[in-house]
């Protein structure tokens, strides 16, 4: 009951304020759609870059969107009073996770297929990103909350976020842009997707507490 | 030792920013039906004591008790409006935990007629003035099921007819049983003279 009337509050105020949330996916689609002007048109090279290339994307959009998670409710006040008067720490920040997440990463699973279309990825590695953006957006969106929990009360966190989450974040890159390649070249990528899998819930059972433990460094 | 009628007990309660201890050694009790005025200088902790009541600050020391058993949570109102600009002002109310609970739909409509902000329940908040912003957070007051109102500086930006209005929520407020623990510059002028407590750096009276 309290975590469907937070998730409508977050689904609210995500849809209320749209504008924040379309921009990290407009940079999503421009990135990866200079690719193909700058270096060649050329299918062959294209398929190549593509896994690294929309993955290297989707993070940074990810990045972009981090933001929106904690920022305006806590300079409204209302992260703090969501997390002394709900009395329970963990239920807001999994749902502001979820919400995240399905506001920000699921969009960019969404439009992910049009850029593979663009980027001549076909057949196999075409299933291939979209599971692995499936497994990995939600690890982005998890480890993401932990650094903006952290630095959610300085005011100019932009940098010192990429330095804290970044590094978190290569394992995700590498075995989601290594799963796509290993599909383009015919190869098995179960094994990619798996350890995808098991960050996702690596990262489920671990950054509620450290999220919460990092909100509540900022919020003093 | 185990009052039934105690809300709030606090034991030998230090607080540091950093380095500096902002006071040690604060014990006070506060019983059903009590107002408790918290009074200090600029500076002495009296925002950070509430926070740390609430749980929002990180004690240094010592014991918080809340409701004997430590399961009540007050109903904290501090210097930030707590109120989300985009979302209108009875969503405001109604999606946001009030004590551990959500507002009814009744019970939302009551307290926004009661705050007069009739006709403005499905306006945006950010349309509203900051005395109007400050009474949606006041509003929550009347939605709250709880033992203890703990309100940081709830005067600020309220006009005359607003801090009467307040005042007289107090009063109906402790008559009922509940507490209330505030910070204010302005006197009270309730039915009973409330209790007052002083923080200094040095000592506690």
């Amino acid at each position: 009951m309290m975590i469907k009337i937070l998730l409508h509050r977050e689904l609210l105020r995500h849809w209320r304020s749209r504008q924040d949330l379309i921009n990290p996916l407009i940079f999503f689609v421009i990135a990866v759609s200079m690719f193909p002007l700058a270096v060649t048109p050329e299918g062959e090279l294209l398929e190549q870059i593509a896994p690294g290339v929309i993955w290297v994307a989707a993070l940074l959009a990810t990045m972009l969107s981090l933001e929106s998670l904690y920022r305006d409710d806590f300079h409204d006040g209302t992260l703090e009073l969501l997390l002394m008067q709900s009395g329970s720490h963990y239920k807001v920040v999994i749902v502001k996770i979820i919400a995240h997440w399905l506001t920000s990463g699921l969009p960019l699973v969404i439009i992910s297929p049009i850029l593979a279309v663009m980027m001549h990825l076909k057949g196999d590695s075409f299933w291939a990103l979209l599971s692995s953006l499936l497994l990995g957006t939600p690890v982005l969106s998890l480890i993401g909350s932990v650094g903006m929990g952290l630095t959610v009360g300085l005011r100019q966190s932009g940098v010192l976020l990429s330095l804290l989450v970044l590094p978190l974040y290569l394992p995700v890159l590498i075995f989601g842009a290594s799963a796509v390649t290993s599909a383009a070249m015919g190869m098995e990528y179960s094994g990619q997707l798996a350890y995808l899998g098991a960050f996702l819930f690596a990262s489920l059972s671990l950054v509620p507490f450290a999220s919460v433990a990092a909100i509540r460094v900022s919020i003093r | 030792m185990t009052e039934n009628n105690k809300i709030l007990s606090v034991e030998k309660l230090g607080i540091r920013r950093s380095e500096r201890w902002l006071f040690e050694d604060l014990s006070f009790d506060l019983s059903a039906g009590e107002v408790l005025q918290v009074v200090g200088v600029n500076g002495a902790g009296k925002t950070s004591l509430l926070r740390c009541l609430c749980g929002l600050l990180p004690k240094a020391a010592g014991q918080v008790n809340w409701g004997g058993n430590g399961e009540l949570i007050p109903l904290y109102l501090g210097h930030l409006p707590a109120v989300k600009p985009e979302l209108t002002v009875f969503e405001n109310l109604k999606l946001h935990p009030i004590a551990g609970q959500f507002a009814t739909d009744e019970a939302a409509d009551k307290a926004i007629i009661e705050v007069e902000l009739h006709g403005y329940e499905d306006e945006p908040a950010r349309t509203l003035s900051a005395g109007q912003t400050r009474r949606v957070g006041l509003a929550r007051l009347l939605i709250a099921n709880t033992g203890c109102w703990v309100l940081d500086e709830p005067f600020t930006s309220l006009d005359v007819d607003g801090c009467h209005w307040l005042e007289q929520q107090m009063i109906n407020y402790v008559e009922k049983g509940g507490s209330v623990l505030l910070t204010s510059h302005q006197p009270l002028t309730l039915l009973k003279e409330p209790r007052l407590l002083t923080i200094n750096k040095q000592r506690q009276i």
